[in-house]
């Protein structure tokens, strides 16, 4: 009997390859079957030869014809592994754009065998294959993980490069979840499972389409046991794309996830995590390990709160807050695991750590000063939405604090130096997630105060009659953005900081830095920066007449380039963007072209700007409200059209004329 | 003995016993007076033995005064089949001279396999820490040493004496067995090194205090150039079971030729190709370009390294038949077939120029990439067999005007690649310009691209959709950053090898400005500079290195917008200054204006003394060739 086989691997790390199961509606699978892939391989059909790709993804480099996953679950007794075999089948239809196909990583945790790797490229007529030899496949090594990798031979446009291969291992409690979409386009993508007597899992169905939901079922006699098969097929999935603002993949793609809930046999009976309570149950004992001396957090709680000058219970806990944000180092998570937790011992002794792992110190040190705080399981806004009926560990990436003052709740999160008490970095802010609290264990909604958003400049622009200029600019960063503008408040103020991230990368614009001062991050949430530029070359003389761009600190980038969109837009959070510029001239000159008015307001942004004045000054109060966070595909196009206008509005330029010049008439 | 050559010294003589110089634990630092960080310490010992193998050792100290610097300190060694790590620690010390950590080889990530980019598969293990701490100031100290296999005999680590933060003191000590030769180049100023010979063995020790840091800039030469440093190559040594004699350029490529003819086999399929060009009694640049036109389609570029970084080709046919390989693999096929074919081609060891120049007068394996010459008579036709978008005698870019080592039996030598001439790098931009009053304007405009703009942008569009595509333009300075795309005329299409076309329409967001009475009219989403031209010269260090000569070729239409009529057109005009020159000349129509526009550049290096003159050219053609269209309103 192997039942310490299965709890064994509940994992100490989560690593992400292997780890990504879902969660959606539930279907018990308690039979047995024998999952088989019925494409032989080598075996080109005279479809698949004359296939191309629809006209939309006509310039992809190569599609995915075919890639069938399937997995046998064998009785947990002897040396029985799970088997898992993939078979993937691509067309190239363009060399040099098919990497994607053609160079394959397989990526194997510890304690995976992998046999049967078979890989060949059959040309495009299906008579000749060339196969993939073992010299040429080659095991690279990330830590504890290993990954084959290799590249086919002879590969030319209308080929097929195919390989399959069988991975064995013994993690019966989560099995390799099954992604349906590729970065390729995908003409179909199939899963089959065969779970024998025994076992019953939780089948996970994400963002699979419901005509095809439910399995399509067989019925086939393996070892003599008439066996039905569980088997999903989607077809024609496009290939996955990046864009800016996206949400979570994973909130828009289909996975299928398995989850182990229950074995029984004639001597046992293992039941594994079904609710939330069970879930938190066992999540408690995860975090437990990674708090290893509970002596050292209390002499540091009380250490810390010596230096406190005293105040209500609130304040106290704002205090122990913000001791854990500024003291202890903010580390990088690995990009391997979906938690990496630094230990409490070595985050007290090196001063550093991961960002769960400062939060479950907080949670520690909180409680060591008597507070009711608990740690809270969430799932980052790149990770995944949080979803109550999908009970499972997968939504979740990340651990906050949860305390009580007062008969208040607080979600603390203790990464961000600019996220006050009681602020949550964007990336954090989760609609709900799980309290960890034992058999207590329950899940929360998340509620997020709000937070004053927003950059605003007030500039004053003096000319003088060669065209050269001083800008003297006051800036103002508050809340969310605060982050957004972590290179310019963290690093050295330079000209290079500036360009790129005050003036959008004005790449042509000449200045230089007369004086730059930044105020610390006050209590208000916001950093102020006072900054003086020389602008040498500010006006291009043309005839008679100095041109130039007024508007120096609005948005004149639009983040919007493509004309389609795949994924709705995510922006975090609701901003806005106020920008004043007061311009005034040498007595030589007079100002004749003002920027126009703009005013624009479609659902959920609005975008104003009014231009004063003429003569020796003007003046232009540019305001962008961005007054919503999330934007669906379908208000794209108004979305990005509204940017284009800010930006053009921002490039805008206007002209001054040489007083006594008779050129203008 | 000792005999010194021009910048060389070839050394042998007695012996001793290297010890790394060696500053154990941490001490209460110098470098506290000073707030910024330093490599306070850099030693490299380096022990040959009798049989060829070696010890190296490695100790650094870096006084990390801030966060800024930190990735300075990151601790990095590596491992492979000739290089073993026997020793290894590092410890992290604060101000005071505290231990706060230490660590050993376990400790640190492992990576194993992995090259950079373009490498599928490396047989190399890395171990790296980033170092991670709440306060500054540290101290991270490092020591390594490995033990170095005998067969590992063709390179000697360099001593680098300039790093991006200032280094304090940093030694370099060389033990050799007497009889063992090697030659020492530097780059800087280096006082003459401490030398002691004993009966066996000889010891060498280069030191320096003091070295600046080393600020980079954008758009400048490689910065091995600049860089204070010491090279140190061995006059023979056996590399893949080869025997190699490197005190001169000459020797050096006639054991290449040794290696590479050893791979020169020939398949059937490739016998089957080489007769039929023969039969065709073809010239020998048109058999060049018959047989580079069938192997660049039917190649792709893919390095795996094992060995010495893979140094020794994998045989002819079996490139020939896998249809990858990486540069010395495809050089290899290209010279084995071609010398079927009764083609004197010859394989050339080069350092790109993105990387660096070898010296002349230096003979040393300091080349990282292999390419080919074909030569008949007088004239050679060289070819870059990983430019699969390329003509033959189109190189790109990093090939040109570099030293490259011609392999070959008898009499291979370093000889100069070909650079390529302005009017070989064309960008030829047919726009339609729509200006309109007060709001963003639109155009049009059909690319087409030969030479170094053709090849690059041929390889680098597939598998970028439209949007991406016109990023790229946008990079390489062919249109202007505030253009959006609108639509695409005729998709990004390659009519022959070099070359690239793409039609596209869009909107330009600083067309005009209108003022009482006039419209001015921008031509700049139409740019006459490249990103590096327009880099600002003022308190600039390095030579600015522009890549490659160019030509812009432009003819433009501006249509009218309703109500105007041409204003003063710009005097029809020409130029031509030190650096390039070119000429501008405007027609006025019923509706339109047309423009013809040449601007060409034809250097690809300006050299810090040129500054001032290159800013001068620079406005004079900004002055004559991007003027301002006047349009008068229509009373």
């Amino acid at each position: 009997m192997r039942c310490s086989t299965i709890a064994k691997n509940w994992p100490k790390h989560w690593p992400k390859h292997w780890m990504r199961f879902w969660f959606a509606c539930f279907l018990a699978l308690t039979v047995s079957a024998f999952a088989e892939d019925k494409r032989e391989f080598g075996e080109v059909t005279e479809a698949e030869m004359a296939y191309t790709l629809p006209e939309y993804y006509a310039e992809e480099g190569a599609a995915v014809l075919f890639e069938t996953g399937s997995v046998e679950i064998p009785q947990p007794y002897g040396s029985n592994k799970i088997h898992f075999k993939f078979h993937r089948r691509c067309k190239v239809f363009n060399v040099s754009g098919a990497d994607d196909a053609i160079n394959v990583k397989i990526y194997l945790a510890d304690g995976e065998k992998i046999r049967d790797l078979k890989a060949q490229t059959i040309s495009a007529d299906g008579t000749r294959k060339i196969e993939v030899k073992g010299d040429d496949i080659h095991e690279q090594s990330l830590d504890d993980y290993k990954i084959l990798t290799f590249t086919f031979p002879a590969v030319e446009a209308g080929c097929f490069v195919e390989y399959k291969y069988e991975i064995r291992h013994e993690r019966f409690l989560n099995l390799t979840p099954w992604y349906f979409q590729n970065d390729l386009y995908t003409k179909e993508s199939s899963f089959s499972v065969i779970i024998h007597n025994g076992f019953e899992y939780f089948v996970v169905r994400r963002n699979v389409p419901l005509e095809n939901e439910e399995p399509i079922v067989d019925t086939e006699y393996i070892w003599g046991e008439k066996c039905p098969k569980y088997t999903w097929v989607l077809h024609d999935l496009r290939p996955t794309k990046r864009e800016p603002f996206r949400p979570a993949v994973r909130d828009y793609s289909p996975e299928l996830n398995f989850q182990l809930t229950k074995f029984a046999d004639r001597y046992n009976v293992l039941k594994f995590d079904r609710d939330w309570a069970k879930i938190g149950e066992t999540f408690e004992d995860y975090l437990e390990r990674n708090i290893d001396n509970r002596g050292d957090i209390e002499d540091a709680a009380e250490e810390a709160l010596a230096q406190f000058a005293g105040g209500s219970s609130l304040d106290s806990a704002k205090y122990l807050y913000r001791f854990v944000r500024d003291n202890f180092k903010t580390s990088e998570e690995s990009d391997y695991y979906y938690f990496d937790i630094t230990g409490t011992k070595d985050l007290l002794e090196e001063r550093v750590g991961t960002p769960s792992g400062k939060n479950l110190l907080l949670v520690e040190m909180m409680k060591a000063a008597g507070f009711s705080a608990l740690p809270l399981l969430i799932g980052t806004r790149d990770h995944c939405m949080f979803s109550p009926n999908i009970i499972h560990t997968g939504q979740f990436n990340h651990v906050l604090c949860l305390v009580s003052v007062e008969d208040q709740y607080y979600f603390l999160d203790t990464q961000d130096k600019y996220a006050a008490f009681a602020f949550l970095p964007p990336e954090c802010m989760a609609a709900g997630g799980l309290i960890i609290d034992g058999e207590n264990s329950q899940i929360a909604q998340l509620t997020h105060p709000d937070r004053k958003t927003s950059i605003s400049a007030n500039a004053r622009l003096r000319i003088d009659d060669s065209g050269a200029a001083v800008c003297s600019t006051h800036v103002t960063v508050c809340g969310h953005l605060l982050s957004t503008y972590r290179e310019l408040l963290d690093g050295e103020i330079d000209e290079e900081s500036i360009r790129d991230v005050l003036l959008e990368n004005a790449e042509n614009l000449k200045f230089d830095l007369n004086m730059a001062t930044l105020n610390d991050y006050s209590v208000d949430d916001s950093v102020t920066i006072d900054l003086v530029l020389d602008l040498p070359q500010f006006c291009e003389r043309i005839e008679d007449n100095a041109i130039f761009e007024p508007l120096l600190f609005a948005p004149r980038e639009n983040p919007f380039k493509k004309s389609e969109r795949m994924y709705p837009v995510d922006f975090r959070f609701k901003f806005s963007s106020y920008t004043t510029t007061d311009v005034t001239v040498g007595d030589g000159l007079k100002i004749v072209t003002l920027p126009e008015q703009v005013r624009e307001n479609v659902n959920g942004i609005q975008f104003n700007r009014s231009t004063f004045g003429g003569g020796s000054s003007m003046r232009t109060v540019s305001q962008l409200i961005v007054g919503k966070e999330f934007f669906g595909v379908g208000e794209y196009p108004t979305l990005r059209e509204t940017f284009e206008k800010v930006a053009q509005a921002g490039l805008e330029r206007s002209a001054a004329e040489y007083v006594g010049s008779t050129s203008a008439e | 003995m000792r005999e010194l050559l021009s910048r060389t010294i070839v050394a042998a003589a007695t012996a001793s016993i290297l010890a790394c110089s060696h500053v154990a634990g941490a001490t209460l630092l110098d470098s506290l007076l000073v707030d910024e960080s330093v490599v306070e310490y850099d030693s490299t010992g380096y022990e040959i033995a009798a049989d060829g193998s070696a010890t190296w050792r490695r100790l650094t100290r870096i006084f990390v005064a801030d966060e800024d610097d930190v990735d300075e300190a990151t601790i990095a060694i590596f491992e492979d089949q000739y290089v073993e790590i026997k020793e290894f620690h590092a410890h992290l010390y604060d101000a005071e001279g505290k231990e706060l950590h230490k660590w050993k080889q376990g400790d640190l990530s492992r990576q194993c396999g992995f090259g950079e980019s373009f490498i599928l598969y490396s047989d190399i293990c890395h171990y790296f820490k980033r170092i991670e701490v709440k306060s500054y100031p540290v101290v991270v100290e490092t020591e390594v040493a490995y033990k170095v296999a005998k067969d590992f005999t063709a390179f000697l680590p360099d001593f680098h004496a300039q790093r991006e933060i200032p280094l304090v003191r940093g030694v370099y000590t060389l033990s050799t067995p007497n009889d063992y030769r090697f030659t020492v180049l530097s780059h800087g100023e280096f006082s003459p090194p401490d030398s002691l010979i004993a009966e066996k063995r000889s010891m060498w020790k280069w030191s320096v205090e003091n070295a600046p840091a080393f600020e980079s800039e954008p758009f400048m030469p490689p910065p091995s150039l600049f860089k204070n440093s010491i090279e140190f190559a061995p006059t023979s040594f056996e590399l893949e079971r080869f025997e190699f004699d490197a005190s001169t350029w000459r020797t050096l490529a006639a054991g290449h030729a040794e290696m590479f003819a050893s791979c020169y086999d020939l398949s059937s399929s490739q016998l089957a190709i080489i007769n039929t060009l023969k039969s065709r009694n073809l010239p020998p640049q048109q058999l060049v370009a018959d047989l580079h036109d069938t192997l660049s389609s039917r190649s792709r570029y893919i390095a795996v390294e094992i060995g010495l970084s893979g140094w020794l080709p994998r045989p002819a046919s079996e490139t020939f038949a896998k249809q990858y390989g990486d540069c010395k693999d495809l050089s290899t096929m290209y010279a084995a077939m071609l010398t079927g074919t009764n083609v004197d081609a010859r394989p050339a060891l080069i350092l790109t120029r993105d990387q660096g120049m070898v010296a002349a007068d230096y003979p040393k394996l300091g080349f990282n990439h292999v390419i080919l010459t074909c030569i008949d008579g007088n004239d050679t036709t060289w070819i870059d067999p990983t430019c699969f978008d390329c003509l033959p005698g189109d190189l790109p870019w990093v090939d040109e005007d570099t030293y490259a080592l011609v392999v070959d039996p008898v009499n291979g030598d370093l000889v100069r690649t070909p650079l390529s001439t302005a009017d070989q790098n064309l960008a030829v931009r047919n726009t339609h310009i729509y200006p309109t009053v007060g709001s963003a304007g639109e155009f049009s405009l059909e690319l087409t691209c030969t030479g170094n703009l053709g090849h690059r942008l041929r390889a680098g569009m597939p598998g970028l959709d439209k949007e991406e595509m016109f990023g790229v333009l946008k990079s390489y300075g062919l249109i202007e950053d505030d253009v959006t795309l609108t639509g695409v005329d005729q998709p990004p299409a390659s009519p022959g090898l070099s070359e690239f076309s793409f039609a596209f329409h869009g909107g330009d967001r600083q067309q005009s400005v209108a003022i009482p009475g006039k419209l001015y009219v921008d031509l700049s989403l139409i740019p006459i500079f490249s990103p590096a031209e327009t880099t600002d010269l003022r308190e600039r260090r390095y030579p600015l290195h522009l890549a490659y000569p160019r030509t812009y070729l432009d003819t433009c239409t501006i249509h009218l917008p309703s109500g105007y009529v041409a204003g003063d057109l710009p005097e029809s005009r020409s130029y031509v200054g030190a650096f390039g020159g070119g000429d501008i000349s405007f027609a006025a129509h019923d509706s339109t204006i047309s423009m013809v526009r040449t601007r060409f550049i034809d250097h690809y290096q300006i050299d810090t003394s040129e500054f001032e003159a290159f800013s001068q050219f620079l406005d004079s053609c900004r002055t004559i060739l991007d003027p301002k269209l006047v349009l008068r309103k229509l009373q």
